[in-house]
């Protein structure tokens, strides 16, 4: 196993919008145990290793395992929003707002949803706030 | 190695002191402690003090333990400070118990306190947030809340449970509450004014959800040779202490890993535990670490529970102080309160919410913040009489 650099630790987003449009979650892959991991790891907690975690981008596609919606935001956030368990593979299980309407997102549940990146909110000084979310690919 | 034993407790009650800042909550419930134990300020050999958003709410962002001690007049002895979110008391009680073990420590007092009403809503909100990967969840939208709710619903269909029946828990809880008089909420509410509260996340009610409060906790936990000294009558021996953190990104959940180990240590099983004091920051959540205990098998929490087995007179009451919910929840401060109900239940002391079976186990099983799919920390403490 390698020694860590500073530069292997630079600070990366965790998501990606490619110039052809579609999108993708930066996750962390360890060779040695095959797991994956959402958000990356540098280390990886199932086997051990550390200096030999790589890469990994996710897919757009997901299932949306389960989703409620929030009558409450937090700062910066427009209630009433979705939150919902999205999974993209086995064990890379995750939240993420889910965008699609409120009074039917329950027909939403157990369906594939696709990755997107889209604005979700405002900072202090009104700009806005990027992140990836998920809506229903069909 | 040494055994354990809680001499002394003492509470500052949890509500909404606008007046009070954690210098003022600390002294109260510390000073209470001592004189429960039987002892002075000159008499604590190391302490231990929780608090996770002192910084963020008050300014004090460091050394807040001996900033807080300063005032209660403890100066030069060993102060830790500890952070684990919601799990901070019982964390730090547990970093109490190892040194008094390890020989180092015979008297420790650990200190639980919150600040967490600022007239800032929004603030705390935020500050809680902090407990969580904030650099990840930038621009997600996450909320607490919400892996609770998501929790509640998959539970829901899976076996059945209604929002009334989570109504039944709170209710319970609210019950409870009003029996102690250190509780934040002294007022029961009705099933119908719970589901009629307003909806934080589908399913759970406002009511359903543990508050922002402010308050203190404190224990005077001893050695072997000391507890012969004070007398042996009024203590709690610690039966298990135990502390983990999430299986992060598995999700799978550390819980019954921590639960097994405790029953170990303490050498005892679910069957014989006389009281549970458990993390309710959603009333929901009371099944599923009941069926993490093992005291009721997986899905029927909550059929037990709505049949009343779970109240102060049932077969295995849980949260008799309020829990959370009634209580209230000054993040650091509750593992604390947690452990100083079960002994003060097991020292029969507790008045009008008084087991009518006088316990002689009981467990705190308390949890804090979060990381990725799992809670950051998780503590399970066994004590006895």
């Amino acid at each position: 196993m390698a020694p860590a650099s500073e530069r292997d630790h630079a600070v990366t987003a965790h998501f990606v919008e490619k110039e052809d449009g579609t999108c993708a979650l930066l996750a962390s892959a360890c060779p040695i145990c095959h797991t994956t991991f959402f958000p990356a790891q540098a280390g990886c907690s199932n086997c051990g290793s550390f200096g030999a975690m790589q890469q990994r981008w996710l897919g757009e596609t997901g299932c949306l395992i389960e989703a409620t919606v929030c009558h409450m935001a937090p700062t910066g956030y427009t209630a009433p929003y979705i939150l919902g368990l999205v999974r993209v593979e086995e064990n890379v299980e995750f939240f993420s707002i889910i965008d699609t309407p409120i009074d039917s997102y329950e027909s939403a549940v157990g369906q594939q949803v696709r990755l997107r990146v889209r604005p979700v909110g405002h900072e202090p000084n009104g700009a806005p706030i990027v992140g990836w979310i998920y809506e229903p690919s069909s | 190695m040494t055994d354990v034993y809680v001499a002394g407790v003492g509470l500052h009650p949890f509500g909404r002191y606008p007046n009070l800042g954690l210098k003022q909550l600390a002294a109260v419930a510390i000073h209470r402690a001592l004189q429960d134990a039987g002892i002075g300020l000159k008499d604590v050999h190391g302490a231990w003090v929780a608090n996770a958003y002192g910084g963020l709410l008050t300014g004090q962002e460091s050394v807040r333990g001996q900033v807080v001690l300063a005032y209660a007049g403890l100066h030069g002895i060993p102060i830790t400070n500890v952070e684990n979110a919601c799990a901070g008391g019982s964390t730090a009680f547990k970093a109490a118990v190892t040194s008094i073990r390890a020989g180092e420590c015979d008297v420790a007092l650990v200190v639980g306190v919150e600040k967490m009403l600022v007239s800032d809503t929004p603030k705390t909100i935020r500050a809680v947030a902090t407990s969580a990967d904030t650099e990840f969840l930038h621009g997600t939208g996450f909320q607490f809340i919400a892996t609770y709710a998501i929790k509640a619903k998959r539970y829901m269909k899976s076996y059945g449970a209604t929002a009334e029946d989570i109504a039944r828990v709170t209710a319970k809880n609210r019950r409870n509450g009003c029996l102690n008089p250190y509780a934040h909420y002294r007022k029961q509410v009705t099933v119908e004014e719970i589901v009629q509260s307003r909806l934080v996340c589908d399913p759970l009610h406002l009511f359903m959800c543990s508050s922002n409060s402010d308050g203190a906790a404190a224990v005077i936990l001893v050695s072997d040779r000391v507890v012969d000294r004070l007398g042996r009558g009024r203590s709690v021996k610690v039966l298990s202490s135990r502390l983990c953190s999430g299986e992060f990104h598995l999700g799978n959940g550390a819980v019954e890993r921590i639960v097994m180990e405790a029953y170990d240590e303490a050498g005892v099983e679910p069957t014989d535990l006389g009281l549970i004091e458990l993390h309710d920051a959603a009333a929901s959540a009371e099944w599923e670490l009941l069926e993490s205990l093992r005291v009721f098998p997986p899905g029927e929490a909550y059929i037990h529970s709505s049949r009343g087995e779970t109240e102060i007179q049932g077969r295995i009451p849980v949260n008799p102080s309020g829990g959370l919910i009634g209580r209230g929840h000054p993040v650091s401060a509750t593992g604390v309160a947690q452990i100083i109900e079960v002994v003060t239940q097991l020292r029969g002391n507790a008045g009008d919410r008084g087991l009518p079976k006088m316990p002689k186990v009981g467990l705190t099983f308390n949890t804090g913040g979060r990381v990725i799919n799992d809670k950051a920390a998780i503590t399970v403490h066994i004590l006895a009489r």
